[in-house]
């Protein structure tokens, strides 16, 4: 009798983790999933920024013409960028719009206006990049552990890694572009 | 954006993580935001502004060197849910996520607002958290912003949690301090005849705010400017410290105690120079903003976050930690050159322009939108 009560409560214990834990991996990879489409959609919006600063730019010429015209390029190959290329990308674009700000000193309503937007795009793509490593790392965390990773072959999470780009805050002293970290600087 | 403040340490007994989340609480209503903070009340009778709701009392839990106040009861846990049930936020902004507190219990009791964590304490000495991580794993694991507000809590975090934090600084509401009025009589102008103010601000009778150092500077200092004053302010026991000082020493010193909000700001306008002779354990200082804020020239210990906060020391005279006789030099050559005091109050301004609320908030409704961008796939 006795080893039938054990049984059933170690049942009932090993049902409650592996429930528990469902939970804990689900709630995780809603939380990266979420993290993705909040970088995702700071990156659009940082695109969408660049590429009207430069055409502003391009026609009013308070932008050197030549790099308002890559800032562009840039921003519009970001839009279109696979996933693929996406952090290349993302890095030339960077690049680009240090590069533009530092060609030219912006002034006046209208392009004050939309470089405060291409500022705080760019200052979120660096908080949503964090958050959404954050994320992935306490989701692979989790998942590499034995039981959780028996449990993960049973899930059809899509897989996401680790987003890594250069700073893409724009401060007050930009020059230039600088060597950038590479993307190849993954954490292991 | 309705947001919800939960600060796990009593509201009615002054400290460094309450009035952050209050003059936080305070700026976002200012910016337009809906808040309301969830905190522990010490005394029943307390009367709380209209944005805070009561976890319930709290236990005293000896920590850290001082007394902890933590809501970490049923009774809390109860008053979180129907808070966060009450509240429908649209974010959750808990600081010191992992203090068992009403911060925990919020951090358990969430399930479909998105979380930011603030991290305060640097806690060198605490191994309090590498301990009990591996059970607060799951529940860090809800949070999806992480601000650390020094680069001492951050490398805290950083090595004990894992993972990336945001460094957003601590702010000062630099209105308060600079618009308030000296204390009557004080200061008494007498820098340029053998005297001149000086001000201290912190617990008493806490070896590590250095008050030992700045009295044994202070009775040196006499000898070369008789008719100066020593301005106290803050909490604890006087006679612990001061009781064994000669008469001719205590009686240039006035002892004020535990001070209001109101008359804190005062008290940095009424002295002609601020000291923080601190010893250690300091993560970020807050007091140097402040002082700096009410247009006070500083003279500190030589501490990083000082240093830090000091902007690599060009906005205040620094001397080395502990050393009585630099002190005493130190004060003794600041308080014999207004061109240095007013140089230093001019930098000072422009250094805590940095740290000005409104400046700080909008960093933080930085993150909030962040972290919103992603809400409405988020829920579940």
């Amino acid at each position: 009798m006795t080893e039938v009560a054990l049984l059933v409560a170690a049942v009932v214990l090993l049902a409650t983790y592996l429930t528990w834990t469902a939970s804990r991996l689900d709630r995780l990879a809603a939380r990266v999933e979420a993290a993705w489409s909040a970088l995702d959609a700071q990156l659009v919006r940082r695109a969408a920024a660049a590429g009207q600063l430069a055409a502003y730019e391009r026609r009013h010429s308070g932008l050197d013409p030549s790099a308002a015209k890559v800032m562009e390029d840039a921003a519009l190959r970001a839009r279109i960028a696979t996933p693929v290329e996406r952090q290349d990308v993302e890095n030339d674009l960077t690049r680009a719009i240090r590069a533009a700000l530092g060609a030219g000193v912006l002034r006046g309503g209208r392009s004050e206006q939309l470089l405060d937007d291409l500022r705080d795009a760019s200052n979120k793509v660096d908080l949503s990049r964090q958050f959404y490593n954050d994320a992935v790392r306490d989701n692979e965390g989790l998942r590499r552990r034995p039981v959780q990773r028996t449990m993960c072959r049973f899930r059809r999470d899509p897989y996401r890694s680790y987003f890594e780009i250069a700073d893409a805050a724009i401060r007050g002293s930009d020059r230039p572009a600088s060597p950038e970290r590479r993307v190849s600087d993954l954490p292991a | 954006m309705r947001v919800g403040l939960v600060c796990p340490y009593a509201w009615d007994v002054p400290g460094g993580v309450m009035a952050h989340v209050r003059d936080l609480a305070e700026t976002l209503i200012t910016m337009g935001h809906h808040v309301s903070v969830l905190a522990p009340v010490e005394d029943d009778d307390a009367v709380l502004p209209p944005y805070v709701r009561s976890a319930g009392g709290v236990l005293k839990i000896p920590y850290n060197g001082s007394v902890a106040r933590l809501a970490f009861h049923p009774k809390a846990a109860a008053k979180v849910r129907r808070w966060l049930r009450d509240g429908d936020f649209d974010v959750l902004h808990i600081h010191e996520p992992v203090a068992p507190s009403a911060s925990v219990l919020t951090l358990w009791a969430a399930s479909r607002e998105p979380i930011v964590g603030t991290f305060h304490a640097s806690m060198d000495r605490s191994r309090g958290l590498d301990f009990w991580r591996p059970a607060l794993q799951p529940a860090l694991e809800k949070i999806r912003a992480r601000i650390a507000v020094s680069p001492a809590a951050r490398r805290y975090i950083v090595e004990h949690v894992g993972g990336g934090v945001v460094l957003i600084p601590n702010g000062v509401a630099v209105a308060h301090y600079a618009g308030a009025a000296p204390l009557p009589g004080w200061p008494a102008g007498t820098t340029g005849a053998g005297g001149g103010d000086i001000g201290f601000l912190g617990r008493v009778d806490e070896s590590r705010k250095g008050l030992p150092v700045l009295l044994a500077a202070f009775d040196r200092l006499l000898e070369r400017r008789p008719h100066a004053r020593l301005l106290v302010a803050g909490p604890g026991a006087v006679d612990d410290v001061a009781g064994d000082l000669p008469d001719r020493v205590r009686e240039r010193i006035s002892f004020l105690g535990r001070l209001s909000e109101e008359d804190k700001a005062r008290a940095y306008r009424s002295v002609d120079v601020f000291c923080a002779p601190n010893t250690g354990g300091e993560s970020f200082g807050i007091v140097l903003l402040e002082a700096m804020a009410a247009g006070a020239p500083i003279v500190a210990s030589d501490l990083d976050a000082f240093r830090r906060v000091l902007d690599g020391g060009t906005a205040g005279e620094l001397f080395p930690v502990g050393d009585a006789g630099a002190l005493a030099a130190t004060l003794d050559r600041l308080l014999g050159d207004p061109g240095r005091r007013s140089e230093l109050c001019a930098r000072g301004a422009e250094v805590v322009r940095r740290y000005d609320w409104p400046v700080v908030a909008e960093a933080i409704v930085a993150v909030y939108e962040t972290v919103l961008t992603a809400a409405p796939t988020a829920g579940r």
